[in-house]
This record gives C-alpha cells, structure tokens and sequence, in this order.
C-alpha cells in the first residue's frame, strides 16, 4: 500500500519530540507529587498523540509501542489500575525508549534494545498482550469477502440531509463501488406541494438493489453519515432475511373472508379491529394486527409471497410504532421492494385524532386517505371506493 | 474541472499528510491551522470539501462549522471533522453545528479518500 506519507514524516518526528518532551516533564511532576491527576492526563495526552500520528504516517512501531503505553495510562487514569508510584520507573523507561525509538525510526535505523523488555513489561500488567484494533484503520475492500449475493437497499433521508452538506447521487456512487447496481428508484410520494416545499427539505427516498460479495456492514457504513431522523434497510433480497430479527406474527385470521380485496387492519384496540374488519369484511378478505412491528411482518411476508394487501386502515396512537411511523415504514418497504406509484397499497389513517395537523403530516408521509373514529360504515366503504379499488 | 478542499488543522504535519494525499488525488488544497485562519481563506469561491480538526486554539472547529455555515456559499459544503474521539456528544455537537460527517484519527490515506468521496462530488 503507497501512503504517500513520507514527504512529511519530518513533520511528525519535530511534533513527536515536543510531546515526548511534554510527557517527560509531566512524569517528572507525577514523580515529585504523586497522586496528581494531571500530570498523568498530560503524559497520556502525549502518548495518545503519538500512537494516532504514528499510525497515520505508517510507522507502525511507534504506533504499537505508543498504544501499550496509552493503554496502560489510560486504565491508570480511570482508576481500574493502580497508579502507584512504583510504575514510575516503568513509565520513565517506556519515555526514554520511545524517544530513542523515534530517533532511530527517524534515522532508519533498527529498533533499539529495550523496547521489547519494556513492551513486554506493560503486556505484563495489562494482563495480556494487547490486541492492537485501536492502530489499524484499514481499508474496507477485502474484508469478509464472500460469495456475491444479491441485497435489496432502501434510504431515506431525514429532512436534514442537504443541509447537512450531504448528497443522494455520491451514495449511490459508493454503493456502486461495492458491487453491481440495479432498479436503482426514486420514492417522491413524501413531496408537498410546490407552495408547501421547502427547497432546502430533502422529501426523497431511494430504492436500489446491489449485488456484492461485500458484508452488509459495508453497506451500512455508506450511511454512516446519515443521523437519526433518516432509515436505511439492508436487506438480503433472495432470501428476505433482514438485518433485523422479525418473527412471523400470530395473525388473527378471524375476519378473513373471501372477497375481491385484501386488506390489514392496523389497530392497538381490538374492537376497533373487529368493528373495521366487520365493514370491510363486505368487500374482500384480510387480517388484523395490533402494533405496527406485526403489521410490518404481515406487509412483508405478503409482498414476499406475491399476494400483497391493496388496502390497510391504520390507527395513528398505538404504543411504540405509532401510526405515522409506520406509514412511512410501509412505503420504504414498497420502495425496497420497487413497488411505486398505483402498485403501492392504499391506505386509509383510521384514527380518533381529528386536528389539522396529524391529518396533513399523514398525507405528506404518504396516506391516500383519513377517516375519523368512529367510524361509520358508509364513510370507509365511500372512502374506499374512492380509491378505486372497489372497480379493481 | 478543478476541485478544492480546506484543511485546517494545528498539527503542521496531520495538515501536510491530508494535503498531499488530496492533491494527489487532483485537489487544490487551501490550509488552515485554526479556526479563523480556516475563515481567512474563504472568499466565496467554490469548495468541494472542507477537512477540520475539532481541538484548535484560537477557534475551534465546531465555533469554525457553525460560521461557515452562515455563508451563503457554503451552505451546502460537505464539512468533514478529524476526530480522535468517538465519542457520540462531540459528533452530534459538530453534527448541530453543520457538520456532514467525521474522519476517526488515526486513518491511512485511502480510508481518508474514501470518506471524502463519499461526500464531495
């Protein structure tokens, strides 16, 4: 690997002797007014220093001696080591050796006597030998490299993202880098209206497929970036096993009928299940859920045996996933699954909150229609055949 | 087309690595080694990156985010810090003040190329 480092190693070894200079006065404090917190924050800073630009500029030796010696400062510090001030030979040992170490790294020349005796000394108290996961910050290509597989990604971003300096195509441009993209597609069900939108909002989401044979960490960390008000699913698209753990809900068949539509009834309260499923039982077939997590597997394991529901009536307050959160889950879902547009399920917000705002939030999220509790047979069968899905 | 990254960083030689590394990567690099110095070297021209420090004298970075995002020019700058902590309070900190993202110290170059093409364009 070229590091393209070397013009500016001198750099470093002017900066290392000043902090290996700062560490020994700092050890001198410690050594006349042991107990000092200070002194000992001083000469960890100074190492940590060194172990992080000695790492970066490739010189690896330093770096593993620096991150011993930080290690064993650092549990000093916290207090799950003794910081007795018998350890101060060992510490002035360890300064003097690693200056001699930059010296002669800095010479080219071999490493000098000591630095495995006091390498193995700090080993010794640390209990083991140290693994070294803190030095190393490789590259990501070659990792867990396996078979390709084929994986089913869709992000959306929070409100946020371009003001956060972030940009959707050099997502996608790095997901590519991983491997083979395709059905790459774009979600705009969440934008407002032209007098509603704010140019600086981002109200997208994007779909795509990738085949790789890259780990779903690596394509997770794509989104490192992205914070919480965004989602992201990775999941394997062959097999439909996500990255989460689901289980298949116990649905309640009770008001399955046959009919022509088939619809999920999204609802924390039994009765208002039973009451919905009653009048939508006249119209087609379909299942109740009580959380938006089961309702989630239901919508999954539908899409992914090709019977997906055309209709779901969707309670706003449930505990935990309430009824917004789920409707924008459900059109992440569908944009996974590259269903857009007219294929998308219709769904009617059938909930007791009947103020302005839930009801625009519900439509900007992504609902077709809201009808309000209690509800009346004739309104959901009008709203319904609104929809269209009664001509269907 | 010509892109241009600012770096700025107190460490003389943390700055010249990232440099070297983005002008071998076809940037022009502009260098900061505080956060005022970093403003001085904004003049409204276009930026592809912007690559700082969190910890400086004078100005940090989060006081060095929070300014340049005032600048109409700069609103949508991808603004990468160096950090060596992880720590998730000084990330969210930085990620309030503006920031798009974090480079964890130590790095090697490619890993830092890597992240900066995750951002800039």
């Amino acid at each position: 690997m070229r590091t393209g480092t070397e013009p500016f190693r001198e750099a470093f070894f002017v900066e290392a002797e000043e902090r290996l200079g700062e560490m020994e006065a700092a050890l001198l404090e410690w050594e006349r007014s042991p107990g000092g917190t200070e002194p000992l924050q001083a000469i960890f800073r100074a190492a940590h220093s060194i172990k992080g630009s000695g790492a970066t500029f490739g010189l690896d030796a330093i770096a593993r001696f620096a991150h011993a010696l930080e290690t064993l400062l650092d549990r000093m510090r916290s207090g799950t080591l003794d910081a007795a001030s018998e350890r101060i030979d060992l510490l002035l040992a360890a300064c003097d050796v690693l200056q001699k170490l930059v010296e002669a790294t800095r010479r080219g020349a071999a490493s000098p006597p000591g630095v495995e005796s006091v390498l193995r000394q700090i080993n010794g108290i640390l209990g083991s030998p140290h693994e070294e996961s803190g030095i190393a910050a490789g590259g990501r290509i070659g990792n867990g490299q396996s078979a390709p597989r084929q994986w089913s990604v869709a992000f959306r971003p929070g409100s946020e993202f371009l003001r956060q300096g972030q940009n959707p195509l050099l997502l996608i441009r790095e997901l590519g880098r991983l491997g083979e993209l395709s059905e790459i597609a774009a979600d705009i069900s969440a934008l407002p209206s032209l007098d509603q939108m704010d140019p600086e909002n981002c109200y997208l989401a994007w779909s795509l497929h990738l085949r790789t044979s890259q780990r779903a960490e690596s394509i997770s960390e794509v989104f490192e970036f992205l914070d919480e008000s965004s989602s992201v699913t990775v999941v394997e698209a062959s097999s439909g096993a996500t990255t989460e753990a689901q289980s298949r809900p116990q649905l309640d068949d009770s008001t399955a009928h046959g009919g022509r539509i088939k619809y999920l009834i999204i609802d924390d309260d039994p009765d208002c299940c039973l009451l919905v499923g009653d009048i939508l039982s006249e119209i087609g077939r379909g299942h109740c859920v009580y959380n938006g997590a089961e309702a989630m597997v239901a919508l999954r394991l539908a899409l992914e045996d090709g019977e997906p529901y055309q209709l779901v009536c969707l309670d706003i307050m449930m505990p935990q996933k309430d009824g917004h959160e789920t409707l924008k889950a459900i059109r992440a879902l569908e944009a996974e699954h590259g269903i857009a547009g007219a294929r998308r399920c219709q769904v009617i917000m059938t909930t007791s909150l009947r103020d302005s705002k839930h009801c625009l939030r519900s439509f900007s999220e992504g609902c077709e229609n809201y009808v309000v509790k209690p509800v009346d047979a004739e309104e959901l069968l009008a709203k319904v055949r609104e929809l269209g899905l009664l001509g269907r | 087309m010509s892109k241009t990254a600012l770096i700025v960083d107190d460490s003389t030689s943390l700055r010249q690595m990232v440099s070297f590394t983005l002008r071998e990567a076809g940037f022009e690099v502009l260098e900061g080694a505080n956060g005022k110095e970093g403003l001085r070297q904004l003049s409204g021209q276009p930026l592809q990156v912007i690559i700082t420090d969190l910890n400086m004298p004078e100005m940090d970075g989060i006081a060095m985010i929070q300014q340049i995002r005032t600048i109409p020019a700069y609103r949508f700058t991808p603004i990468l810090m160096l950090t060596t902590e992880s720590h998730a309070a000084k990330r969210d900190e930085a990620r309030k003040a503006g920031a798009t993202g974090w480079i964890v110290k130590p790095f090697v170059p490619e890993k830092l190329l890597d992240i900066v093409n995750r951002v800039a364009v």
